[in-house]
């Protein structure tokens, strides 16, 4: 999916700082995948819903610095000059520093903490964590561990699970009985809008929204979170603005992860 | 890094006007980046591409909101999560990289080694696999990381599998711009000769004092050299002899197969 596209048009063209010329090659580079399949200018027109004139240009700006290269029937494809574009930046660089300024970022917009955890036994540990300047964050660093059963990050982990595999890790059974119920309600609107909100079962007035990252096996690899003090950030924030936010960051970490 | 992008001009020297400048700044701006450089701020960027900083500005606020770039801590930039996709999608036009991953991990886990494939962009080689066995010094590099043709042992590699005449025309091309060159030439030119005797290239020590490397180039169905296949580690360990009795015979190998197999026949786009 075209990002450019993506983002809403009117407010793009209404935008004067936002160069569209950039964008759209980039939409162009975006629309090759991992199959090392080649495209005609027609094809790539179509894909982007853009004129041929306007396509063909960009093209032929990216094939004259190297960035795509020209197959038979005139077909392009990304060349070798494409790993320039910050690609070995990024290529060798753990899940967790990959994801950093991007939970860095929610924190500090939400004034809460936000990070990214893996199972360890019947916990989540912390492989990530950043928090705002807010001094109402709960006292987590990378290493910590909070349990699956009472935490958003175990919530996000049981949600990305098959439903029978639940209840090996939702553990022990005395806490689960209490949590469960909740959990339940959580799970509707996991179900429904892609991650999951633990209103303060964990710890009283604070409240978290989490979503898990999957990986290829279908299983969730990591799970992330953003949350805060009741009292700087509401439920409402968690589900309209936070939420989606994190449900956005698990798919691009999990598209690369 | 310079401002290469004035509008163009065509071989009439007339501008190109099918050129969009504004597409060729923004992504030299992404090229700015690399593994030592990772977060670079706005005015750096202006310095580092010879743009004006409005210009940068305007480049960057495009990247960040469709997250090519994201912004960290001190007003400075980092490539975005997307661009992988992008280098994976340009590695994915090299049927080879892949094919070589198997066989370059048996090399490296068997000598104890690092062995490197890449592929000429420009001036520079641009590691396309990288396979490292554990707990051995290598050198760090990373799939998409950038060497001098010149003056690396992978770029020797590649540059042994051409005729002189190609060779000599390379080396006037990107020599100027390679200040380590005139220190190496000799060195180079020894490497080369022996390559005509022995089919592949020793370097001891050149590059890296105490770190010693083989290397042999990969050739297309038209035989021409496409990529460098090198295999390297510390000289305590791989003593010329052990490089030249034991690893170059399986790196030729390797590069043969290589060359044999069904990913070669699909081509190369470099």
């Amino acid at each position: 999916m075209a990002r450019t596209a993506a983002m809403d048009e009117t407010e793009a063209a209404a935008d004067r700082q936002f160069v569209a010329a950039l964008a759209r090659g980039l939409d162009i580079l975006d629309c090759f995948d991992a199959s090392g399949c080649s495209l005609s200018v027609s094809e790539i027109a179509m894909l982007l819903g853009l004129p041929q004139p306007t396509v063909w240009r960009l093209c032929h700006t990216m094939l004259s610095l190297g960035y795509l290269t020209a197959t038979e029937g005139g077909r392009v494809q990304p060349a070798l000059a494409v790993l320039r574009l910050g690609y070995a930046t990024l290529s060798e660089l753990p899940v967790p520093e990959l994801a950093r300024p991007y939970l860095q970022e929610l924190a500090d917009r939400f004034n809460g903490a936000a990070g990214m955890a893996v199972r360890d036994g019947l916990d989540m540990r912390f492989v990530q964590r950043c928090e705002s300047d807010s001094q109402l964050v709960l006292n987590l660093r990378i290493g910590s561990r909070v349990p699956i059963v009472t935490s958003a990050m175990g919530w996000a982990y049981l949600a990305g699970l098959p439903a029978a595999a639940r209840i090996a890790v939702a553990q022990p059974p005395e806490v689960w009985q209490l949590a469960e119920p909740v959990f339940r309600r959580a799970l509707e609107g996991f179900v429904a809008e892609g991650f999951i909100i633990n209103p303060g079962v964990l710890h009283p007035g604070y409240n978290t929204a989490a979503v898990p990252v999957m990986g290829a096996d279908g299983l969730p690899r990591f799970t992330l979170n953003c949350g805060g003090a009741a009292s700087v950030l509401s439920l409402v924030q968690l589900r309209t603005d936070v939420g989606p936010k994190l449900r956005t960051l698990a798919g691009l970490i999990a598209a690369v992860a | 890094m310079t401002a290469r992008h004035t509008p163009r001009r065509g071989a009439a020297d007339e501008p190109d006007r099918q050129f969009v400048t504004a597409l060729a700044r923004g992504l030299d701006i992404l090229g700015c980046f690399s593994a030592s450089r990772p977060e670079i701020g706005g005015t750096q960027l202006a310095a580092m591409t010879g743009l004006p900083q409005p210009t940068v500005w305007r480049l960057c606020y495009t990247m960040v909101r469709l997250g090519y770039l994201v912004p960290v801590s001190g007003d400075k930039l980092r490539p975005g999560i997307p661009v992988l996709k992008l280098g994976r999608a340009a590695l994915a036009s090299i049927p080879l990289a892949e094919a070589a991953r198997a066989p370059m991990q048996a090399i490296a886990n068997r000598f104890g080694s690092a062995s490197g494939m890449g592929a000429r962009d420009g001036g520079r080689m641009v590691f396309v696999q990288r396979c490292l066995s554990e707990a051995q010094l290598v050198m760090n590099l990373r799939v998409g990381a950038r060497l001098p043709l010149l003056t690396s042992a992978v770029g020797w590699g590649l540059l042994a599998g051409f005729d002189q005449g190609a060779r000599d025309a390379l080396i006037a091309e990107y020599a100027p711009a390679d200040p380590r060159w005139p220190e190496v030439r000799t060195a180079f030119h020894k490497a080369m000769a022996s390559y005509a005797k022995d089919g592949f290239i020793l370097n001891l020590g050149v590059f890296h004092s105490g770190y010693n490397t083989v290397a042999v180039p990969v050739r297309g169905l038209d035989r021409r050299p496409l990529f460098g296949l090198s295999c390297a580690g510390s000289a305590s360990t791989h003593s010329a002899a052990f490089l030249r009795g034991e690893v170059a015979p399986v790196l030729l190998a390797t590069a043969r197969t290589l060359e044999q197999s069904p990913e070669a026949q699909r081509g190369h786009t470099s």
